[in-house]
C-alpha cells in the first residue's frame, strides 16, 4: 500500500485553502496537541488514502489533499473527544471512509456548477457521529479529557496568555486566538497563534483578511449587542476568519472591492449562527462551520450567475495562494484581458480609415453598431482625388478585400449595381456581401463590395489574406467604403457582435502603435501586421525541440513540450524548471513559470516575455510583469499587505529591436529587452538582456551585458 | 485695377472649318505662382533661369504612389532611382519618406552612402559594375542586381575570395508585348538564360539569390505590360520555390512609369493619354497576388519608380531673350535657356505657361534656346501669347533627368531651389561659375603663357 506523504500534509493546509508545506507542517504539530487526535487524524488520512486506491479514485486529488482534509477534520474531532478503545477504531474506520464518499459525492455534483464544498463534508460526517453513535449500545465512545499539552507544559502556555492579556484589546487578541485554534478543537492562545503564524507565511493577504473578518465580526456583535456567548462557546468566531479568506482572496479576486465585501458578507454570517445556533441548540448539535459552508457557497453560487463579470471577480485558475489569485489576475487581465480563440485580422491591405467605429453617428447602431466602414485616405485626409464625382476617383473603389481569418465562404450576394456618388440604394442596404464562417456560431460579414469582382465562390475555403472581392459601393452607401463586421448567424443584416480584431498597428503622425486584442475605433488609420521570417522561424518552438546552452560553463539543455491541454512549455532538465509559452504566429509571449528562480530559463522567460515576430524599426513593446521573483521576501512580503488596495512595486517589461541586417528578409536580428522593478517611483532593480537571432535561430541571449548565454544547436 | 498689359500687334490667318471666331487660343493660363511663391520674385532672387522643385509635390506624389500599391499589396518597397534627379535634396525628401535607393553606378552609390542610406537598402543596377564596385556592395550587404554573365562569374570569383555570400538579383529581360522590347540588359526570360542563370547562381552556392528584377522600358504607356512582367517573375520565383525550396524575397518590378510629359508625336497631351499609376499598380498586384505564392510566403514587391514620382514637382524658370520673324515668316522666340539644361526636349514636348497675365490672342511660336547652336530647339511648335523681351514663362514637368542630364555646354548650368512645404524657398543648389567648370581642370606649365 501507497501512503502520500504529500497527500497527508496537503490536508492540514487544504483546510486553509493552502498548498504551503510550513503552514501544514505547523498544523500537523498543532493537532498533534491532542496526542489522540493528531494520531486520529492522521490515521484517518492514511484509511482514506488506501480506500480511494482501493477504489481506483482520482490519485490527483489524494496527492493534494483536497478528498482528506474532510475525513482528517473528522478524524482530529473524534480523536480529541473519545478514547481509543476498538469501538472508536471501528468508527473512525467507517466515518472516514464514510466522510471521504461525501466529499467524493459532493465534490461531483457542485464542481459542476463550479462550487467548492469546503467542509460540508466533515459536517455531514461528525454529525452522524454525534447523533448516531449514542444509539448503539454496544458503540462505548468514552467522552476523554481534552488531552493536552497544555496539562504538561502549563507554563509555555500560560505564558502566551499572560503575554497576549497584557496588549490592549486583550480580549479581543484572546478570542481571536482561540477561534483560530479551534479550527483544529485547540481552544488556547498558543495554538491559534502558531495558526496565525502559519497564516501569515502562507500569505499576508489571507492573513490581513483573517484580521479584518474577525473584527468586522466582532464589531458587529459588539454594537448591535449580540449575545457573546455564542462566540465563547466553542469559538464559532472561526467562521468569520474563513469566509473572509475564502471569499476576501481565495474564490474571490483579492481586491479593494473584496475586502469591502466583507463588511456586508461578515455580519451575515454573524447572523447566521446566531440563528443556527439558537436552531442547533435545540438538538445539541454543535455549528462548526456551519455558516461559513452556507453563506460562501450560496455567494459563490450567486455571484456566478451574473451577466458580466466585473468588480468582484471569482478566480478562474486557483493558484492556492490569494497573492498568486490576486498577481495572476491582475497581470493577466492588463496582458490578456481580451484574447479570443479567433484570429480576425483586417480584411484589406495597406493604411485604411475607420470612418465609422462601434456605435457610430451613422449606421452603426442597435443590433448593427459592432461593425466597422473602412475607406482610403490621402495627405489631406480626402477619400477621393479630384474631382470626385466618380466612383474611380475614391481611392478605395474597387481595392482588394482579403479573408480576415481562414473559413468557408457561406453566402455571396451579387448583382446589384454601385451607386453613383451621393446615392444610396435603401432597398439592397448591404449591396454585395460576402459572408466568411470561421467557426461554430462565428461569421463575419463584409458588404457593399463591387458587382461581380468575386473572386471566390459559395463554400470555398479561404485561408487568412486571400482576395475575397474589390472594394465597391453597392448598397446603402453613398461612396465607395467597406463595412465588415462579426456575428453569429449566416444571414445578411444579422446581428453585429463586439469581438476585438487580434492584432493591428494605428498609425499616427507616421509613427505605428502596436494593438492586441483591441478594438479599432473611428478615425484611427489601421493597418495589419506584417512578420518577419527570421523572428517567426527563431520562436517557432515545436514540440521535441530542443535548445542546448553554454551558459558561465555549464551545459544546459531546454526541451519543448506540450501538455494534455495543448499547452506547450519549455522545460529545463538542470533546474527542472517550466516555462509555459504561445506563439500565435504574430507575437511570442510567455504566461507562466514554475521552478527555480535562479535559472537561466527563469532569465529567459524574463527577457522573451512578449515578443513581436514582425519587424518594424521603431517598435515598442511595453508589458508589466508580476512583482514575484524581483524583489526581496520582505518587500514583496509588505507588499501583499497593500496589494489589494494599492501596487507601490511594479515590473515593468519593454522591448524593442536593436539591429536587423536587411529589413525585408534579415539574416541576422537583434533586439534589447529590459525589466525594471521599481518600488514607486525609485528603481529597485534592472535586468537587460540582449538576444541575438541568425539564420533562423537564437544564438544568444545576453543577461546585463555580460553574462552570454550561447545556444549550440 | 491692374494696369492693362500692352501686347504688341500680331497678323494671323483666319483658317475656315476650324475652331470658332476667336481662333485657337493657348491651351494654358498664366503661371505667376508656383507652391505661392512668385515666379518674379524667384527670378529676381535667384537669377534668370531657375530650376524650381515643390518638396510638397514630391511628398504628395510618393505618398500617393504608396498609398495605391500599399492598399493593393501588403509587402511594397519603393527605391528612390537616383539617376532621376540626384540632388540631395531630392533624394533625401524621399529617403525621409521612406524610398530606399537605387543606384547604376559608383558615384551614385556613394552618393546615397553618403546620404546616409544604409547599405542594405541601396539596389545596385546597371551593366558596369568594377570588382571594386562589387567588393563594396558585398561589404555593405546592398543587393546587386547581376546584369551579364561576366558579372556573374566576377561576382562570384569575388565572393568565394571575401568568403561572404553577397544578396543578389538578377536582372531579366522578357517580351511584354510592347516594342521596343529592352533585351540588352539583363537575361532574356523566353528563351531560358535567366532560368539557366538562376541555376548558376542556385549550383555554385556562393551567392544568396534574394530577387528578381525587371525593368521592361521607359515612359511605357501599357500598364497591362507590367502584368506580363510581373507574371513572368513570378513564375521564375515559383520556379526557383519548387526546384530549390527557396523563396525570393522580392521581385523588383523597375521603374518606367509614364509622367505626365507629353511625347513628341502623340495625338493627346500626356495628362489625357498617360495611364494612372493605380493601373500600373492593378495589373502589378493583380499578377503577383494570382501567381499562386502562399500569403505568408508573398516576395516583397520593389519599385524604383523615378520620374513618376517627380517630374511634375520640377519647374523651369526662365525669361525670353528676344523675338524675331524667320524667313518663312514664322515667328520665333529666343529664350535663355537651352537644350543642354533641358535634355528631355529631345522627346517631349514640354508644356510652357508665361508667368504673367496676357491677353487673348496667340501666336504659333518657335521657342530657341541661348545657345549659338543650331540644335537649340525648345519646342519646335508651341501656342504662345506675344511675349516680350524679360518676360517670363515656366517650364512644366521638369523633375526628371534633366537636372542630372544637364551640362555647361555654352552656358552655364542655372541654379535650383526648392520650396518646403511652408513656402519657404531653399537654394539647393547654387548656380554655376567659371571656377565650377574649370574645377579639376589642369593646364601644363608651357601652355601658361603666351602673347598675342
Amino acid at each position: 500500500m501507497k501512503i502520500y506523504g504529500n497527500g497527508i500534509l496537503n490536508s492540514y493546509s487544504q483546510i486553509f485553502f493552502s498548498n504551503n508545506k510550513v503552514f501544514a507542517l505547523l498544523l500537523l504539530i498543532i493537532s498533534f496537541f491532542d496526542l489522540g487526535a493528531g494520531l486520529s487524524g492522521v490515521l484517518s488520512i492514511i484509511i482514506c488514502q488506501i480506500t480511494a486506491v482501493l477504489f481506483n479514485f482520482n490519485k490527483e486529488l489524494i496527492k493534494d489533499g483536497s478528498y482528506t482534509y474532510n475525513p482528517l477534520m473528522v478524524g482530529i474531532a473524534i480523536g480529541m473527544f473519545y478514547d481509543f478503545n476498538l469501538s472508536f477504531f471501528i468508527i473512525l474506520v467507517i466515518v472516514s471512509i464514510l466522510t471521504l464518499f461525501i466529499t467524493i459525492w459532493m465534490s461531483t455534483i457542485l464542481s459542476k456548477q463550479g462550487l467548492p464544498f469546503l467542509s460540508l463534508p466533515f459536517l455531514l460526517g461528525i454529525w452522524i457521529v454525534i447523533l448516531g453513535v449514542p444509539n448503539f449500545s454496544a458503540l462505548q465512545l468514552n467522552p476523554k479529557e481534552i488531552l493536552s499539552l497544555a496539562k504538561w507544559f502549563p507554563a509555555l502556555f500560560n505564558s502566551v496568555t499572560n503575554g497576549i492579556a497584557a496588549l490592549p484589546f486583550a480580549d479581543v487578541i484572546h478570542l481571536y486566538f482561540r477561534s483560530l485554534g479551534a479550527i483544529f478543537f485547540q481552544y488556547n492562545d498558543l495554538a491559534g497563534l502558531i495558526i496565525a503564524i502559519g497564516i501569515l507565511i502562507y500569505s499576508r493577504m489571507a492573513f490581513s483578511l483573517s484580521i479584518i473578518g474577525f473584527s468586522i465580526g466582532f464589531a458587529f456583535y459588539h454594537f448591535f449587542g449580540g449575545d457573546f456567548s455564542q462566540l465563547i462557546y466553542s469559538y464559532i468566531g472561526f467562521n468569520f476568519i474563513l469566509t473572509a479568506i475564502a471569499l476576501g482572496g481565495f474564490f474571490v479576486v483579492p481586491s479593494k472591492k473584496s475586502y469591502l465585501m466583507l463588511f456586508f458578507i461578515i455580519p451575515v454570517i454573524a447572523l447566521t449562527i446566531s440563528s443556527l445556533h439558537t436552531l442547533f441548540s435545540i438538538v445539541e448539535l454543535p455549528l462548526y462551520s456551519l455558516p461559513f459552508n452556507i453563506i460562501t457557497i450560496i455567494f459563490l453560487a450567486t455571484m456566478a450567475t451574473r451577466r458580466k463579470h466585473s468588480g468582484i471577480t471569482l478566480v478562474a485558475m486557483q493558484q492556492f495562494s490569494p497573492e498568486k489569485n490576486h498577481y495572476k489576475y491582475l497581470n493577466s487581465q492588463n496582458r490578456f484581458n481580451n484574447n479570443t480563440f479567433y484570429h480576425i485580422a483586417l480584411p484589406v491591405m495597406g493604411n485604411w480609415k475607420i470612418s465609422q467605429g462601434h456605435n457610430g453617428g451613422i449606421t452603426h447602431k442597435d443590433d448593427w453598431q459592432y461593425a466597422w466602414d473602412f475607406v482610403v485616405l490621402d495627405e489631406e485626409d480626402r477619400t477621393y482625388q479630384m474631382p470626385g464625382v466618380d466612383l474611380k476617383d475614391y481611392y478605395c473603389y474597387d481595392l482588394p478585400i482579403i479573408a480576415p481569418s481562414e473559413g468557408y465562404v457561406v453566402e455571396i450576394i451579387d448583382g446589384i449595381e454601385d451607386n453613383k456618388i451621393n446615392e444610396v440604394n435603401l432597398k439592397e442596404n448591404w449591396g454585395n456581401t460576402l459572408i466568411i464562417k470561421h467557426g461554430e456560431h462565428f461569421y463575419s460579414k463584409l458588404s457593399h463590395i463591387k458587382k461581380g469582382s468575386f473572386k471566390v465562390k459559395k463554400g470555398d475555403y479561404v485561408t487568412k489574406g486571400m482576395v475575397l472581392a474589390t472594394c465597391g459601393s453597392s448598397g446603402r452607401s453613398p461612396e465607395p467604403h467597406l463595412h465588415f463586421q462579426l456575428q453569429t448567424t449566416p444571414y445578411v443584416g444579422s446581428k453585429t457582435i463586439e469581438f476585438p480584431l487580434s492584432y493591428y498597428l494605428t498609425k499616427k503622425d507616421n509613427k505605428h502603435q502596436f494593438h492586441s486584442f483591441d478594438i479599432p475605433k473611428e478615425e484611427e488609420i489601421v493597418s495589419n501586421v506584417k512578420t518577419t521570417k527570421l523572428l517567426t522561424d527563431a520562436f517557432l518552438f515545436v514540440p521535441g525541440k530542443t535548445f542546448r546552452f553554454n551558459f558561465e560553463g555549464k551545459k544546459i539543455k531546454w526541451e519543448v513540450f506540450t501538455n494534455a491541454l495543448n499547452q506547450t512549455y519549455i522545460y529545463c532538465h538542470q533546474s527542472k524548471s517550466t516555462a509555459y509559452f504561445i506563439n500565435n504566429g504574430t507575437v511570442f509571449y510567455f504566461t507562466d513559470f514554475y521552478g527555480d528562480d535562479e535559472s537561466l530559463l527563469k532569465h529567459f522567460y524574463y527577457g522573451a516575455q512578449n515578443i513581436l515576430l514582425g519587424y518594424y524599426k521603431n517598435a515598442k513593446i511595453k508589458d508589466e510583469l508580476m512583482i514575484d521573483g524581483f524583489f526581496n521576501k520582505l518587500i514583496t512580503g509588505l507588499h501583499d499587505f497593500t496589494a489589494p488596495f494599492f501596487h507601490y512595486c511594479k515590473v515593468n517589461y519593454n522591448f524593442e529591436f536593436s539591429y536587423c541586417d536587411n529589413e525585408h528578409n534579415p539574416s541576422e536580428i537583434s533586439f534589447n529587452t529590459h525589466c525594471i522593478a521599481s518600488i514607486g517611483k525609485k528603481e529597485y532593480k534592472r535586468i537587460d538582456y540582449t538576444f541575438h537571432l541568425k539564420e533562423g535561430k537564437i544564438t544568444s541571449f545576453q543577461i546585463n551585458k555580460n553574462k552570454t548565454a550561447q545556444c549550440e544547436n | 485695377m491692374d494696369k492693362k498689359q500692352y501686347e504688341r500687334p500680331i497678323i494671323k490667318p483666319l483658317n475656315t472649318g476650324l475652331m470658332n471666331k476667336f481662333g485657337t487660343r493657348t491651351e494654358y493660363t498664366a503661371l505667376t505662382h508656383i507652391e505661392g511663391v512668385s515666379v518674379k520674385s524667384l527670378l529676381a532672387d535667384y537669377g534668370s533661369p531657375l530650376f524650381v522643385l515643390s518638396e510638397r509635390k514630391i511628398r504628395e506624389n510618393y505618398r500617393n504612389a504608396k498609398r495605391i500599391f500599399e492598399t493593393r499589396y501588403p509587402k511594397v518597397q519603393f527605391a528612390w532611382s537616383y539617376k532621376t534627379n540626384y540632388l540631395n535634396a531630392v533624394c533625401n525628401t524621399f529617403h525621409q519618406e521612406g524610398s530606399w535607393a537605387e543606384v547604376v553606378s559608383r558615384f551614385e552609390y556613394e552618393k546615397a552612402i553618403k546620404n546616409g542610406v544604409d547599405g542594405d537598402k541601396i539596389l545596385f543596377n546597371g551593366p558596369d559594375k568594377t570588382d571594386s564596385d562589387l567588393t563594396l556592395c558585398i561589404e555593405n550587404n546592398s543587393p546587386i542586381h547581376i546584369d551579364h554573365l561576366d558579372e556573374l562569374y566576377r561576382l562570384t570569383e569575388i565572393a568565394t575570395k571575401m568568403d561572404k555570400k553577397p544578396r543578389v538579383a538578377i536582372r531579366v529581360n522578357m517580351d511584354t508585348g510592347v516594342y521596343p522590347m529592352w533585351d540588352r540588359f539583363g537575361f532574356n526570360y523566353e528563351n531560358g538564360q535567366a532560368w539557366d542563370a538562376i541555376n548558376k547562381i542556385m549550383a555554385t552556392g556562393k551567392l544568396d539569390l534574394v530577387g528578381l528584377h525587371c525593368h521592361i522600358g521607359t515612359f511605357m504607356l501599357t500598364p497591362s505590360a507590367y502584368g506580363v512582367a510581373a507574371s513572368k517573375l513570378s513564375d521564375l520565383a515559383m520556379s526557383i520555390k519548387n526546384k530549390y525550396d527557396k523563396s525570393i524575397t522580392y521581385l523588383d518590378l523597375g521603374g518606367g512609369f509614364a509622367s505626365k510629359n507629353t511625347l513628341k508625336g502623340s495625338l493627346l497631351p500626356g495628362s489625357d493619354s498617360v495611364p494612372e499609376i493605380y493601373e500600373y499598380a492593378e495589373a502589378i498586384t493583380t499578377a503577383i497576388l494570382n501567381a499562386g505564392f502562399q500569403p505568408d510566403d508573398l516576395p516583397y514587391l520593389y519599385l524604383e519608380t523615378g520620374r513618376a514620382l517627380v517630374d511634375d514637382a520640377g519647374f523651369l524658370l526662365g525669361s525670353v531673350i528676344s523675338n524675331k520673324r524667320l524667313s518663312d515668316g514664322r515667328r520665333a522666340t529666343i529664350m535663355d535657356f537651352g537644350v543642354n539644361i533641358m535634355f528631355t526636349s529631345f522627346w517631349y514636348d514640354h508644356k510652357i505657361s508665361p508667368a504673367q497675365e496676357f491677353g487673348q490672342h496667340t501666336e504659333d511660336t518657335i521657342l530657341y534656346g541661348p545657345l549659338c547652336m543650331n540644335i537649340d530647339v525648345v519646342r519646335e511648335n508651341i501656342t504662345l501669347p506675344p511675349l516680350k523681351p524679360g518676360e517670363q514663362v515656366v517650364v512644366h514637368h521638369m523633375g526628371a533627368y534633366n537636372i542630372s542630364q544637364s551640362m555647361q555646354f555654352i552656358s552655364l548650368r542655372p541654379a535650383i531651389v526648392m520650396i518646403d512645404t511652408d513656402k519657404k524657398v531653399h537654394l539647393i543648389k547654387s548656380a554655376e561659375t567659371l571656377d565650377v567648370l574649370e574645377k579639376g581642370e589642369l593646364l601644363p606649365e608651357y601652355l601658361k603663357e603666351f602673347s598675342l
